[in-house]
């Protein structure tokens, strides 16, 4: 009996220290849809080739987004949000960096369903913002989904809208973010 | 006279409108029919990104361009709402060219494996270069296609 219970022990401890070792999630395959629409004409796009890494012990998290991986319906929104609006050309590249600020609150060894609190910056179209959001983070056989939905104005990161679309676009833009994280192997 | 001036302006004023309707409804060509601008390896482009960024992002992003890249195929993802994204590159390196699956061609993806050889062409949209050190840099590619080798 005494043996059996030490080799539980044992495995706990094996386990437990497994778990810990886990600690850096990622993606290149994350994906992350805005919606801007201002009139009738829906104007959304999704990317799916963000790359996302997440370090559980520290609580931080990075976004890195190819503008020009956004895809639209329409061709010609698209070449008007490349050429027009985020000048992709100049600015390719859209960052976020920021810290889950209640990361202790989450338990990345234990399945589960926990409320994310980020706070960071966003860097897009040469402009720096911060910017705060309240996402989820879903721990499930290992791995962790990173999901959040949050708010930005374009005014903010001087995307200028031309006044004869100005009642189309939103100034206010929603942005989704949807990551599975894979743990990262070192 | 002012009658033909009439069909002249009314003539001109529905090609007007077509071509706005046309252009107004106009989606991204097929990656498939589209001859590619530039063919390279996957462990070229790679290395043509890492060592001189710039000048490569410069090169294959001016033409807007289809790009036709043949590699390893290193990984295959697919994620739960059926996109797939095939990694071509080597066992080596963290470092892939990264392409993201037109959804219209999966079913020609269904007997790709790893390890195996594979051409793709898709859009290029830019280079990620990875600034933790963890991940490995990626040039992304979208709206892929497999390349059939009609001769195989």
């Amino acid at each position: 009996m005494q043996t059996t219970m030490k080799n539980l022990l044992v495995a706990l401890l094996f386990i437990t220290s497994s778990a810990q070792a886990q600690d850096k999630f990622f993606t290149k395959t994350g994906k992350i849809y805005f919606d801007c629409t201002g009139g009738i004409e829906k104007i959304e796009a999704t990317n799916k080739s963000t790359t996302c890494v997440l370090d559980s012990k520290a609580g931080l998290i990075q976004f890195s987004v190819l503008l020009k991986g956004f895809e639209f319906e329409k061709a010609l929104m698209e070449e008007h949000f490349n050429e027009n609006y985020v000048e992709s050309d100049k600015f390719p590249k859209a960052t976020f960096a920021g810290t889950i600020t209640n990361n202790s609150e989450i338990n990345y060894a234990k399945d589960g369903v926990y409320t994310a609190k980020v706070k960071g910056k966003l860097t897009m179209h040469g402009e720096t913002k911060d910017v705060e959001a309240i996402g989820k983070v879903t721990v499930k056989k290992g791995a962790v989904v990173a999901a959040a939905d949050f708010n930005i104005l374009l005014s903010d990161f001087k995307v200028a809208i031309p006044s004869v679309v100005k009642d189309k676009i939103n100034n206010k833009v929603t942005i989704t973010v949807d990551c599975q994280l894979d743990p990262l192997k070192s | 006279m002012k009658k033909k001036i009439l069909i002249v302006v009314v003539v001109l004023v529905l090609i007007g409108v077509g071509y706005g309707v046309k252009e107004f409804m106009r989606t991204r060509p097929d990656s498939k029919s589209v001859t590619p601008k530039f063919t390279v390896t996957a462990v070229d482009i790679i290395k043509e990104f890492e060592t001189n960024e710039a000048a490569a992002t410069k090169k294959y992003l001016a033409a807007n361009s289809i790009i036709q890249v043949s590699g390893e195929v290193k990984d295959i993802k697919q994620d739960e709402k059926g996109y797939y994204t095939v990694m071509l590159g080597t066992q080596e390196s963290m470092s892939t060219v990264q392409c993201s699956m037109d959804t219209l061609y999966t079913a020609d993806l269904k007997d790709l494996k790893p390890q195996q050889k594979a051409t793709i062409k898709g859009v290029f949209t830019g280079f990620n270069s990875d600034d933790t050190g963890l991940l490995g840099s990626d040039v992304k590619l979208n709206l892929c296609v497999l390349v059939i080798d009609k001769n195989q």
